[in-house]
């Protein structure tokens, strides 16, 4: 890959807090794109984020931004936007006196910063609200403001921490298609969230991280063909599940079998998943056994994901 | 950098521009007024007012008691470059790092080029306008209400040197402020009283590391209440004896030293910006 098309490059990147790993052998090179970067609460989204905005500096490894180190170099800060997950506590500023003020410190005129000010506080929808306090404000004007801020002085990057936190529908929408209008710009986007199908709205390239590892990158099709190999679970419904459950229980393939205790649930974990399909066909024309319904955790990314997950707290095994 | 610094001065003074620190600016800046009229008041009143007439019959009016000049400039170099500038700069300058991490803006100023710097240089600016400005302003109603001899004499020197108290004292603030962001208030009070307060008197060379031992230099050199006083070796720790331009040459020295390691620490030092969502 050219190293002048890769926006972001993390060499074997460790972040430690004394003994706690904040992130921990992240090796990265992605190019200008929209990035999801999804992982449960505390999983190392916000010190990922503090690391390639040098907010933070690496304990071990290299981090660079646009082929910059952001915590050295920091003139390569003009070309990232933040929006962070944290609220704005200025309650007596107004939006506009607050955009104006964070965008000059990217070294604009008085009078320029406060025209960029002013139209992005119009394009987020601020316009009728920009010169109240921002103490008035609700969550979601608060976020659309912090938006604003992130993209006044035009970034290449933008990078936001959890932005749907607390929006209403409306907000979510409003802030969907906004993305989605900047990734069609062709801009970068890093998008952090711990809820998946937000991130699926506006991208389908997305980076894993849990327990302080990067534990897949890639779009969703990358991202499945990870887990070959691996265990797949599969719920059936219907009656005679018993009867299934001790036919499939022979089979060398089946990994796991859990019946609910009403006998109308019954979850297999098989490592085969195309002579499971072959030996169920089979079954269901026991005259005992009646499927109605067949679910597979591999149907989503939001399953393929957890399927990871369960994967690195060692939970399940390769073949 | 410059236009960086330009937009945190602008922004501040408009932060600054509320009932609340208007009011905490005049409070400061008529404090010391009060402190000196009040005494004023009590010399004017326990001063007796005779009339003397010598052997060619000429009479003349002789006051005895009261507060001598000496008091009220004490008084008054006391309220002002010592009191009201460390307590109006301990206000404004001490919290600069603090009170962003607190308010989680930090991560919004450290995200800009400048943000860092320009946030130290600016805010060290505005404190330093701030506490000077009362601090002038004090300056010279003191003159015109002390009533001692030379009221010109000592609204300069008090002006002058509160300027300097409050460059220099914001500086000192500031740095403690950038490596003790956590309780910056508190250091800084310890460290006033410790140093500053009782340190700065110990006649030997380690009180020349004290603001106020050259302020009180150049207090020493520019007005006359130590007339009278017999100058020893003492004396010439307490209150120095260098050149007042020395003086004033070695304070913005330390000042500029003080706000350069500010700046070197607030732009290398990872601050706590936000926990993860």
């Amino acid at each position: 890959m050219d190293s002048e098309n890769i926006i972001l490059k993390l060499s074997q990147v460790s972040r430690f807090y004394g003994t706690v790993i904040g992130v921990g052998d992240i090796n990265l090179h992605l190019p200008p794109g929209a990035y999801g970067l999804v992982g449960p609460n505390g999983s190392g989204k916000t010190t990922f984020i503090n690391l390639i905005t040098g907010v933070l500096a690496s304990s071990l490894g290299s981090v660079s931004v646009f082929g910059k180190n952001p915590f050295r170099d920091r003139d390569v800060l003009k070309r990232i936007g933040l929006c962070p997950a944290s609220d704005i506590l200025y309650p007596k500023v107004t939006a506009l006196q607050w955009v104006e003020y964070l965008t000059g410190l990217h070294g604009f005129s008085a009078a320029e910063a406060r025209e960029r000010a002013i139209q992005s506080l119009i394009r987020v929808g601020m316009e009728a609200n920009m010169r109240r306090p921002i103490g008035s404000y609700s969550l979601g004007m608060r976020q659309r403001t912090k938006l604003a801020q992130a993209t006044a002085h035009d970034p290449d990057l933008l990078i936001l921490d959890e932005p749907f936190n607390g929006l209403d529908p409306i907000g979510r929408h409003e802030l969907t298609a906004f993305l989605k209008e900047w990734v069609e710009k062709g801009r970068s986007l890093i998008l952090a969230s711990h809820i998946l199908h937000e991130v699926e709205a506006i991208t389908t390239s997305f980076l894993l991280i849990h327990g302080g590892r990067l534990l897949a990158s890639g779009d969703a099709s990358e991202v499945r063909s990870m887990l070959y190999g691996f265990p797949v679970e599969i719920v059936l419904g219907g009656t005679g599940l018993r009867q299934l459950a001790q036919s499939l229980a022979e089979e060398m393939w089946v990994r796991g079998i859990d019946i609910s205790g009403s006998g109308d649930e019954l979850r297999v974990q098989v490592s085969d998943k195309t002579a499971f399909q072959t030996r169920i066909i089979e079954l269901a024309n026991h005259p005992e056994i009646h499927i109605d319904a067949v679910e597979s955790e591999e149907g989503g990314l939001e399953a393929a994901f957890d399927l990871l997950l369960r994967v690195h707290r060692g939970d399940l095994a390769v073949q | 950098m410059i236009q960086a610094i330009s937009h945190v001065l602008r922004f501040e003074f408009q932060r600054t521009l509320n009932p609340a620190r208007v009011m905490i600016w005049l409070a400061l800046c008529l404090f010391p007024v009060l402190m000196v009229g009040a005494l004023r008041l009590r010399s004017d009143s326990i001063a007796v007012t005779s009339t003397i007439q010598d052997e060619f019959g000429n009479e003349t009016i002789e006051t005895r008691g009261g507060i001598p000049d000496r008091g009220m400039v004490i008084t008054s170099y006391v309220m002002v470059p010592q009191i009201a500038c460390m307590l109006g700069l301990l206000v404004w300058v001490t919290p600069a790092v603090g009170a962003e991490l607190e308010a989680q803006t930090w991560i919004h100023l450290a995200m800009r080029p400048h943000g860092r710097v320009a946030v130290a240089i600016g805010k060290y600016l505005v404190a330093f306008l701030w506490t000077a400005s009362f601090a002038v302003g004090s300056s010279i109603f003191i003159g015109i209400l002390s009533g001692v001899e030379d009221p010109f004499e000592l609204t300069f020197a008090l002006a002058v040197i509160s300027v300097l108290a409050a460059m220099s004292y914001a500086a000192l603030y500031l740095l403690i402020g950038a490596v003790f962001y956590k309780r910056a208030s508190i250091v800084a009070v310890i460290y006033s009283l410790a140093l500053e307060g009782l340190v700065s008197f110990i006649p030997a060379a380690i009180n020349q590391a004290s603001v106020s031992f050259r302020l009180r230099t150049l207090m020493s050199n520019w007005t006359s209440f130590r007339e009278g006083w017999e100058d020893n070796e003492y004396t010439a720790l307490i209150f120095g004896t260098e050149a007042p331009w020395l003086t004033i040459m070695i304070l913005i020295g330390y000042s500029a030293t003080l706000l350069a390691t500010a700046c070197f620490v607030i732009r290398t030092r990872e601050y706590p910006v936000q926990v993860e969502a």
